[in-house]
């Protein structure tokens, strides 16, 4: 009980306007924050990938030098419970960025320059988990001691797919003879994949990527082995659902493709490529 | 002597194939742009790469149409009568992602004056494997691209119209497996959203009571496609005489939704008493559905 009595009175001294200046409103210095200056809006913002900016600006009253406030309501009140998932920062002018904190009272700095514009910048950011969609975290703004004004950050928290491999040439890895039938297991092709919504990998044989792409697939075939045997066989024209799955941990998921190329018939001499692309897409919509 | 030829050409092509993986990061993952007849919109796609490192990308255009299931199946040329891909333009088609930080490639839709509706492509953005060298061989270049559905309407022409048919639900001893099959019947794509309920039914005069509800992710009808969208209802307590209901919107007026119900196929004959009782052998009904 003494510690918090003598802490205020620690701070009452280094700060003599701190007592006036925690209620709201009692000399109602006047400042303005137009509607169309009090949202930071963020734009689309991509999860796991650096710093979003945005700013907003405050027109001053005349009154001297003020301390600049902000409120950052309790993470439970806002709806849905962002931006403070991620990482948000502010600063008034010139002054350092503060890091925010649900449920906290921040003093930002000191606005300078009475009747001139102030401006305010937050930088923000989401963790890759961070399911999509708009975000929407409204905070008090006061200026000294004058009455509080709402300030709006909002945005939107994109969709991102990640799709991780090896491009390049599979090739055989051992000696066969094209007289007769026969097939080429690649070995484990190792994919990774994240996401933050629902997500497919498919693989089509893209017969229209050239000759000599055409000339092969009528002589071969693809099929791809899991753990249980054959999970499925290229057709021509057709995808092949590969695996689809939820929003990704932030390491994603591994996905293991074992492809088994199969000659049907006698390859013609020489060497010949089959193109195999493996697409992620978005689940479900669009 | 052919036979000698070619597996010493593929002896030579035992090349090791633990080259570093390399990725491609995208967002947004769909685009929608929407312009008046005659008009332009555009957006941008954010492109990078998984690691730090420099990645060689290709972006190109391509039709494709989606199955009932919603899998993407690329169109050869003039295959799809509601393509936009003669309409878009990419201001970068190969490029290097940097190895921090990302590219951004704008989509630019230019609307015809006469389009009606919604039009849709595909943005692939795949890496780029190394260039093919002589006696390079006999093997399967792997493509890792992804993917982004790009949706274009002339706004102010759509006219939106769905149709349901079909509606089924089964009991499979732990879940009841709803789906419905609906119709884009308008010109213009629409995102289908809400929910399977099943219901048992309620005392003398009220109304049928909700058990247990799934709402599936969003869908998108194409025009003129069939969608089925398909979602679980976890049941752990199965009864006899349940029925399912589906509710999927596709605007904001209350004329734009459609709903369907049908019995619950498949479950028990009698309550379970103490314990679940082994459902009987689905037996298939013919659906039905409305359309309000």
């Amino acid at each position: 009980m003494r510690r918090p009595a003598a802490l205020l009175a620690l701070l009452l001294f280094l700060w003599p306007g701190a007592a006036d200046a925690r209620k709201p409103g009692k000399r109602g210095r006047p400042f303005d924050l137009p509607p169309a200056l009090s949202v930071m809006d963020f734009g689309r913002v991509t999860p796991g990938e650096g710093e979003a900016a945005a700013a907003a600006e405050v027109v001053l009253g005349e009154e001297g030098p003020v301390e600049v406030f902000v409120s950052v309501p309790p993470a439970e009140e806002t709806a849905p419970p962002l931006p403070l998932q991620g990482a948000l920062a502010l600063r008034a002018g010139n002054g350092p960025f503060t890091a925010v904190r649900p449920g906290t009272d921040l003093v930002l700095g000191r606005a300078e320059a009475p009747g001139g514009i102030l401006r305010l910048e937050g930088r923000l950011s989401f963790p890759w988990e961070t399911p999509p969609g708009g975000f929407r975290l409204v905070l008090r703004l006061r200026l000294g001691s004058a009455a509080e004004v709402p300030l709006t950050l909002r945005g939107e928290v994109a969709e991102v797919l990640l799709l991780e491999g090896v491009p390049g040439r599979w090739t055989p890895r051992k000696d066969f003879d094209p007289s007769r039938e026969f097939s080429v297991d690649f070995g484990p092709q190792a994919l990774r994949v994240k996401a933050n919504v629902p997500w497919r990998l498919e693989a089509r044989l893209a017969e229209d990527r050239g000759a000599e792409a055409r000339t092969l697939f009528r002589q071969a075939s693809l099929v791809f082995l899991g753990e249980r045997g054959k999970t499925g066989a290229l057709a021509p024209g057709r995808p092949l659902t590969l695996v689809q799955g939820g929003p990704t941990p932030s390491a994603g998921v591994s996905v293991s493709l074992v492809p088994v190329l199969v000659f049907s018939g006698l390859p013609e001499e020489g060497s010949l490529e089959l193109p195999l692309e493996v697409s992620l897409v978005r689940e479900g919509s669009p | 002597m052919k036979r000698s030829l070619f597996g010493a050409a593929l002896l030579l092509l035992l090349a090791p194939l633990a080259a570093s993986a390399r990725g491609i990061l995208a967002s947004p993952v769909q685009l929608g742009l929407a312009a008046p007849p005659g008009g332009a919109a555009s957006d941008v796609v954010k492109v990078s790469s998984s690691k730090e490192e420099s990645n060689r990308i290709r972006a190109l255009l391509l039709d494709f149409t989606k199955d009932e299931m919603g899998r993407i199946q690329v169109l050869q040329d003039g295959e799809n009568p509601r393509s936009c891909k003669g309409w878009l333009t990419l201001d970068r088609v190969d490029f290097l992602t940097p190895e921090q930080g990302s590219v951004e490639v704008r989509v630019t839709a230019h609307v015809p004056p006469e389009a009606r509706g919604s039009y849709w492509a595909l943005l692939a953005l795949e890496v780029l494997p190394p260039p093919r060298s002589e006696g390079s061989g006999t093997g399967v270049v792997f493509i890792p691209r992804v993917a982004i559905p790009v949706i274009v309407t002339a706004s102010g022409t759509e006219e939106r119209s769905l149709q349901v048919e079909g509606f089924r639900a089964a009991y499979n001893g732990a879940e009841v497996v709803a789906e419905l099959s609906v119709r884009n019947t308008g010109n213009a794509a629409l995102l289908l959203q809400g929910a399977f309920t099943v219901e048992k039914p309620g005392a003398e005069g009220a109304l049928p009571e909700e058990v247990a509800s799934d709402e599936p992710d969003p869908q998108t009808a194409y025009p003129g496609a069939r969608l089925r969208i398909r979602g679980k209802v976890n049941l752990p307590l199965p009864v006899p005489g349940l029925t399912a209901h589906a509710y999927f919107r596709f605007g904001p007026e209350p004329s734009q939704a459609v709903e369907a119900s049908s019995e619950v196929e498949g479950l028990p004959s009698a309550p379970p008493e103490g314990g679940r009782l082994a459902p009987p052998a689905p037996a298939p009904a013919p659906p039905s559905g409305r359309e309000k």
